[in-house]
């Protein structure tokens, strides 16, 4: 089970879903042109201060998005770093899915979120964010494993998995502080002496 | 902004006008005014200031919206074509042009995908920089075996002017002494990781004829006094370099020539003219001027000079020519040949090979180098040609350590997982291929009879497709990749070649359409780029090329056009132009 940083606000929110609501009233495209490129990329900036409960999301509903975080923070739990969740995965997910990727992929998402929550009710009688963490794990690992859930189930889930990666690792928390940051490395070295419980570079050229 | 350099309005006969800023123009500019010609430099774009407008440079991925990827929509509606190029990204896409308002047509069954950046400083700020001397194999290619015309050049023409521009850029490389790839004058090379040693010692041990080497890079891996006093400094090896680079540590328009340019108060910039077409006077057979349209609200203007350099990119320079229509020159300017528009090559990036490489797990790095590694053209001349094909290729590519991209896709679910994700992987490599494009008379640009863009402009019609010379290297260069990586004994080798989905353009390194050649009959240029027929006309960006030759042509641009311009005011100065 997850904790929250709290932080609201209503100014955020409203623009978000008079946004949403205007893409759903005449499309994309059209809601598009009314906004002119920038404005519309600041209107629509993703930012992680939200509360869950008062966010509203893009793509998935509020209940949905309680089980998405806690898929985050199961995949990539709280250790000596912060979590999945805590680093809002789940909204960054949310947000991602629907400006950067295609509606087959936003489906896709939605139902292997769906599923779990599913195959949790049914084998384990709570919902996926209900669970223990164990458990929460296990339904996971058998998710992978294809036990209870299908081959086209598991696939769906390791596209979901990897945008959850992206979303830990391209935060701040994420490339900062779970792996090693170098904003202004000063030159290049060939060659420097590595051992296994070091962490990564987290700076990394996106291409 | 500086009001006495850019201009709109003005009566002023310049002594040359150079249009385009970007690697071509800001060469010309710099060369003409350091001989003491008044330079307008016309560009098409927006002014991009030095550091200031760099405005994706030094954040994170987590301060862009989309954590460095760009809207769907935003995409769909400006960015379709030049969201293929792999640079194109959040931080980087306000220096690409917008392809809604750049519109262009293919003939039908083709494609082309124009790679554009249409702003100060051109595609100088979004170019990777790797930068090689081309050799008298390449200039010999077409001669040696028939296809296109023989260069009127050759490596000693050109050798002393390379030594010029890589002292002023900066290009870090290391000596090679090998035949087909000159070496140059370096600044010191970038580092091999551990793997890419001895990965050189065994493709050198089982391939005789090939050679592992660092990329050169325009980068300043040791500024010079002269390179600290431009206001440059030394490559922070960031490797986020699309973006701008305020340290001026690689080589653009803005960090490099521009400053040299200013600095002699010869420079005037117009910005936001777009050349519609040359002015030219039959009587006198000289160009006399410019006509442009106001990038923003379209009114025209017109720009007046005793001499005229195009370095408006390889397709730019082309368009304006064909778009230059008198009784004397109805089908293009200078274009007595014919030939403008034709032989049209791009290099051919459609193959590849990559692998894991066991072991080297103490072995790490330490920022984000700019460069590869590079296995340079083992086919450079007909005795060594593979039988299939004529010409060659180079292999590039580079080692890393798998990070959680590349891990995000393994199995696992908690604590274990993620600290699975944050260690250093496995390491790989991978190869890819950068192949010769034939010139072919097929291959070709050309006004479109009705579509104009905004600006009233006739838009570009291409017809320009791999050939089977093309395909078949393709196919060769993917098995060789391969065949040198198991032989380095690396594990789960795949190889690919992908000429069937990406069509020319993407290596973004056109050239062609305006050729040189010593017969005035079937070439546009001489071997000075002056055009054949109108003395006080220069073209000199790639547009100029006879053969696409093996390796990246932007060095190669910039000495022709150094040299050119040494060669312009020698004819002006002795009033032969
Ligand atoms: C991502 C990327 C990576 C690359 N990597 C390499 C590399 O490693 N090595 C290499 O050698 N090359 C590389 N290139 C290619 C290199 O950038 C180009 O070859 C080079 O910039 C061409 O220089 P240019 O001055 O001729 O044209 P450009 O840099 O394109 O500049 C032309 C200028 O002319 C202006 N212009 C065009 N038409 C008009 C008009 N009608 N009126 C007024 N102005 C006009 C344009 O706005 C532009 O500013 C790369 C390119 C890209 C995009």
């Amino acid at each position: 089970m997850t904790d929250f940083s709290k932080n609201t606000s209503i100014n955020e929110n409203t623009r978000r879903s008079f946004l949403k609501q205007l893409t759903g009233a005449i499309g994309a495209t059209t809601a598009y042109s009314l906004l002119s490129g920038n404005n519309l990329a600041i209107a629509l900036a993703y930012n992680d201060n939200k509360e869950l409960l008062d966010r509203i999301p893009l793509l998935f509903s509020k209940t949905q998005l309680i089980t998405l975080a806690s898929i985050c923070q199961t995949i990539i739990p709280k250790t000596d770093t912060l979590g999945g969740a805590d680093v809002d995965c789940h909204g960054f997910i949310d947000h991602q899915l629907f400006h950067c990727h295609t509606e087959e992929e936003q489906q896709n998402s939605l139902a292997i979120v769906n599923k779990i929550e599913t195959i949790s009710l049914q084998y384990f009688g709570h919902s996926f964010h209900k669970l223990e963490c164990e458990i929460q794990t296990k339904v996971l690992n058998y998710l992978e494993m294809t036990k209870h859930f299908s081959s086209i189930d598991s696939n769906h889930f390791k596209s979901l998995k990897a945008l959850i990666v992206f979303g830990y690792f391209t935060s701040e928390i994420g490339a900062t502080k779970a792996l090693n940051y170098q904003a202004v490395p000063g030159g290049y070295k060939g060659s420097i002496p590595y051992n296994e419980n070091a962490k990564s570079w987290g700076s990394l050229s996106y291409y | 902004m500086n009001e006495k350099l850019y201009i709109n309005q003005t009566k002023d006969v310049f002594d040359a006008i150079v249009v385009g800023s970007g690697i071509s123009g800001g060469w010309a500019a710099k060369e003409l005014c350091e001989k003491g010609l008044k330079t307008l430099m016309i560009e098409r774009g927006r002014v991009v200031e030095h550091r200031k407008d760099y405005i994706g440079e030094s954040k994170g991925p987590w301060e862009f919206p989309n954590r460095t990827k760009v809207d769907n929509l935003l995409v769909e509606q400006q960015y379709k074509i030049q969201k293929q190029c792999y640079a194109f990204n959040d931080a980087t896409k306000h220096f690409f042009g917008n392809d809604s308002e750049l519109p262009y047509s293919t003939e039908e069954g083709t494609n082309f995908s124009w790679i554009r950046a249409n702003q100060l400083g051109g595609k100088s700020l979004l170019w990777h920089r790797q930068s090689y001397r081309y050799s008298d194999f390449d200039f010999n290619a077409n001669k040696a075996d028939g296809h296109g015309n023989d260069w009127p050049i050759r490596y000693k023409d050109l050798s002393q002017w390379y030594s010029h521009v890589e002292k002023h850029i900066g290009v870090s490389g290391a000596k090679e002494n090998l035949p087909q790839l000159p070496d140059g004058d370096f600044l010191p090379p970038f580092e091999f990781t551990a793997p890419e040693q001895a990965f050189k010692q065994s493709l050198e041990a089982n391939f005789p004829d090939r050679k592992l080497i660092i990329g050169r890079a325009a980068h300043l891996t040791k500024p010079s006094e002269f390179h600290i006093s431009q206001g440059r400094g030394q490559c922070m090896a960031r490797n986020e370099c699309q973006k701008g680079c305020s340290f001026g540590a690689y080589f653009s328009t803005q960090s490099s020539t521009l400053p040299a340019a200013v600095k002699t108060n010869n420079l005037h910039i117009a910005p936001n003219s777009v050349v519609h077409s040359l002015i030219y006077d039959e009587v006198t057979n000289k160009v006399k001027g410019v006509r442009v349209i106001d990038n923003d609200d379209l009114s025209t203007r017109e720009y007046f000079a005793k001499v005229i350099f195009l370095c408006a990119s390889t397709l730019g320079s082309t368009q304006i020519m064909l778009n230059s229509k008198s009784s004397k020159f109805p089908n293009g300017i200078a274009n007595s040949s014919g030939v403008l528009g034709h032989y049209l090559m791009d290099h051919n990036y459609n193959a590849g090979a990559s692998a894991e490489i066991e072991g080297f797990e103490d072995e790490y790095y330490s920022g984000r180098s700019p460069t590869g590694i590079y296995i340079p053209n083992f086919y450079y001349e007909p005795s060594k040609y593979n039988k299939k094909f004529v010409r060659g290729y180079a292999l590039a590519g580079g080692t890393g350590r798998t990070d959680w991209r590349g891990k995000a896709w393994n199995k696992g679910i908690g604590k274990d997982f993620k600290k699975h994700l944050t260690q250093a992987g496995k390491w790989h490599i991978s190869l890819g291929a950068q192949g010769e494009m034939l010139p072919r008379y097929e291959n070709m640009i050309s006004l479109h009879q009705t579509k104009t863009d905004k600006w009233g402009i006739p838009q570009l019609h291409i017809n320009c497709q791999w050939s089977d010379n093309e395909k078949l290297m393709m196919e060769d260069a993917a098995v060789q990749a391969e065949n040198i990586l198991i032989k380095a004994g690396y594990s789960n080798v795949t190889r690919y070649t992908s000429y069937h989905v990406n069509a020319p353009g993407l290596a973004i390194h056109e050239v062609g359409t305006a050729r040189m050649g010593k017969d005035p009959a079937d070439s546009i240029l001489n071997g000075y780029n002056q055009t054949h027929d109108i003395p006080n006309l220069f073209v000199t960006d790639g547009a100029s090329f006879c053969s696409s030759a093996v390796a990246n042509p932007s060095l190669t641009f910039m000495a022709l056009t150094a040299r050119a311009v040494n060669y312009c005011v020698n004819e002006m100065n002795n009033h032969r132009i």
